[in-house]
């Protein structure tokens, strides 16, 4: 892959009669950056997925996937993703077991991965029951499991938490989060729980009427932190060399506030920081005011 | 193309996991057991129910006879129909003769038999050209004079050439089997079935929502549209084809094979192999073999089975549902049955009708107005439009 992103999409329309859907979304994905998409409902989330995920065909626009034009190669472009549209859609007369087996067998899977997948997706024996007999919860693991068969690049999760109890929510979270470890992947996902979103995702794009709309600075501040050093004057170049200046404002004599792109950056700027004898005394998180993320989203009306 | 077969592999596992499917292939195998023992039933009862017919029929005729007699007797005016008395005589003398042979049939009598009953069929013939029997009655008694004269020929055909008739034509082996299959209802039932089958092989996702499963995997649509498709006419014709040749081979060991060779009548060539209107021709016969008569609706059936299919896949794929689908077409089956019970038999809608061709044997038979070769032609061509819209649709439509 020549391109830094694993997804790029650039003008999409799609227009149902009179209704305008998508207007020019375009937006990109890094290599392993976990993505959240949020918009209020009807905002053009679903569509704009089911877009990547050739359900939806739209009017105009390109779509590529690892490099892949989706439109002029689907087949390959495809490849390189799965999906998991709202409620996962699985085969209810079918065990969890032949579920798997259904699509390990169209993707060419081998009989170690679907073993892998079988233990990742953790039901036992379970697995063996009918798909029908399966609690919400369980119906997202083995989707989630049949997703990740294909170890693929790029992962689309619509509405992952949707219909899942709290117990649901937390485990879908912690297997989110194992899986970012575990797989080399990319993940693009949507969901009106903003702090579902800011929980997992590097980076938040938002949606409404169609249109990407700039992401309100508090979320893109959502990584800021206010360090207390024992010598900010020799941290400066440090933090400096890490984070771009206009991301730091030197609030008094020890206290600096940095906002930075991902979580990753703090654990590189805090070992760079006690590498050189710098002490950090103290550290807080700027909390995200989530109503008024919601109202610079989604407006006055919840439309 | 091995994406495809992988396509065709996975369309299996679904037919066969399909709850749906499982309970209507039982039902399938119930129906065809239900009609071996249908048959085996009316073979035992033939007898007793034509010796029965006969002795109404003979009881009629000379009561017709005898109110004759007083009329003529106690009606000064009365002017008596030569041609009536004769015709009744006959038909009086020749139902007690039959039902003497159905009351104790023997083998050696077959030649008997069969001259018998042509005497019989001529004069009803005679006797509905020259009023004396009304239509309707003879259609009642199964004896409508399209049918009689099939018969008289077949009847002519086994003295000519001395071939042995079986003793009761419900006589049940594995190549009467066969033709029975063709008989009556039993077509529209088997498309039925076919239909039932096919009706959810693309909406069934899309209403269950495993289509966001299965269309977000890394084949275009156009495969998934045509791996669906063959899948589904493949399963089907195979399905069918083993069922018919299980059954043929089982009634075969328990029955024997039966003739290949009996005689059947069917239409003449002028109207089967025509494309256009032949009602001239209608009632015009000759007599093949039963092979060449089995090959000949085996082929029409197959091409109905497959339009059916099309057309079912077509509909719920344009419609967007598996229960108004499944409406409309018991709608368009029972129009069936309505153009067969209240359209005349020269009727040009029966000629352009693709239904009136899943009545098999009247089509073969040439009784209505519907010839062979058209409707081949007709379905092949409507299958071929509606394959091509439904796939456009599929192709493009956004789920």
């Amino acid at each position: 892959m020549n391109n830094k992103y694993v997804v790029v999409v650039e003008n999409l329309n799609k227009t149902y009669g009179k209704r305008h859907i998508l207007k020019d979304v375009s937006f990109k994905i890094s290599h392993n950056e976990i993505v959240g998409f949020i918009g209020p409902n009807g905002a053009g989330k679903s569509t704009t997925m089911k877009c990547l995920c050739n359900l939806v065909i739209p009017d105009s626009g390109k779509i590529q996937i690892c490099d892949v034009d989706l439109f002029k190669e689907k087949e390959k472009a495809l490849s390189y993703q799965a999906s998991l549209i709202e409620t996962p859609g699985l085969y209810l007369d079918m065990t969890g077991r032949k579920n798997i087996h259904l699509i390990s067998k169209m993707r060419d899977i081998t009989k170690e991965r679907v073993k892998e997948i079988e233990d990742f997706i953790g039901l036992r024996d379970k697995l063996d029951i009918k798909v029908s007999q399966y609690s919400m919860g369980m119906k997202q693991r083995l989707g989630l499991g049949i997703a990740l068969l294909s170890k693929p690049k790029f992962l689309i999760l619509d509405e992952p938490t949707n219909g899942l109890d709290p117990n649901g929510i937390i485990d879908l979270r912690n297997t989110l989060q194992q899986l970012i470890k575990d797989e080399d992947i990319s993940i693009l996902f949507s969901s009106h729980q903003l702090g579902e979103v800011e929980k997992l995702a590097d980076r938040i794009i938002c949606i409404n009427n169609g249109k990407i709309i700039e992401t309100p600075e508090v979320i893109s501040e959502r990584f800021s932190y206010i360090l207390q050093l024992s010598d900010l004057e020799k941290a400066r170049p440090i933090i400096e060399s890490i984070i771009d200046k206009e991301k730091i404002q030197y609030i008094s004599l020890d206290n600096v506030k940095v906002s930075l792109e991902n979580q990753k950056l703090l654990s590189e700027l805090l070992s760079e920081l006690l590498e050189k004898g710098i002490l950090i005394l103290d550290i807080n998180k700027a909390e995200i005011d989530i109503e008024s993320v919601y109202q610079q989203v989604y407006g006055d009306k919840n439309d | 193309m091995i994406k495809m077969i992988k396509l065709i592999k996975s369309e299996w596992s679904k037919f066969v996991e399909s709850r749906k499917n499982r309970i209507v292939l039982l039902l399938l195998i119930g129906y065809l057991i239900g009609l071996v023992f249908y048959y085996v039933k009316l073979d035992r009862e033939f007898f007793s129910i034509m010796e029965q017919n006969m002795r109404i029929q003979s009881f009629e005729a000379n009561q017709k006879s005898n109110i004759i007699s007083i009329l003529e007797e106690h009606v000064e005016d009365y002017e008596k129909n030569p041609n009536e008395v004769a015709f009744l005589a006959i038909e009086g003398r020749t139902s007690t003769l039959l039902e003497d042979y159905y009351k104790a049939p023997k083998v050696n009598d077959w030649r008997h038999n069969l001259e018998l009953e042509n005497s019989k069929f001529k004069n009803l013939i005679f006797g509905e050209k020259n009023e004396f029997i009304q239509e309707t009655i003879l259609k009642a008694r199964n004896q409508h004079p399209t049918k009689l004269k099939q018969q008289i020929m077949m009847n002519e055909f086994l003295l000519e050439n001395s071939m042995e008739p079986y003793l009761s034509p419900y006589k049940l082996n594995g190549v009467q089997f066969l033709t029975f299959l063709l008989k009556r209802h039993n077509p529209m039932i088997l498309i039925i079935f076919s239909i039932i089958l096919s009706i959810d092989v693309f909406m069934g996702e899309i209403e269950e929502g495993s289509y966001k499963l299965y269309f977000t995997q890394p084949y275009s649509r156009k495969k998934i549209y045509w791996s669906k498709l063959l899948s589904i006419l493949l399963f089907l014709i195979v399905i069918m084809v083993s069922l018919i040749l299980i059954f043929f081979i089982i009634i075969s060991m328990i029955y024997g094979i039966g003739k290949g060779d009996f005689p059947q009548v069917i239409g003449s060539t002028k109207i089967l192999i025509s494309l256009t209107s032949n009602v001239d021709n209608l009632g015009n016969f000759q007599v093949i073999s039963t092979s060449g008569y089995l090959i000949l609706g085996y082929v029409l059936l197959l091409f109905s089975v497959i339009m059916s299919i099309l057309l079912t896949v077509a509909f719920s794929i344009l419609i967007n549902s598996i229960s108004r689908t499944l409406g409309l077409i018991t709608g368009l089956i029972m129009l069936n049955y309505v153009f067969e019970s209240f359209l005349d038999n020269k009727s040009m809608l029966r000629f352009w009708l693709p239904l009136s061709y899943l009545n098999i044997e009247q089509v073969i038979k040439g009784e209505v107005n519907a010839s062979y070769l058209l409707g081949i032609t007709i379905t092949v061509f409507l299958s071929i439009i509606l394959t091509a819209i439904s796939y456009g649709k599929f192709i493009t439509d956004d789920l």
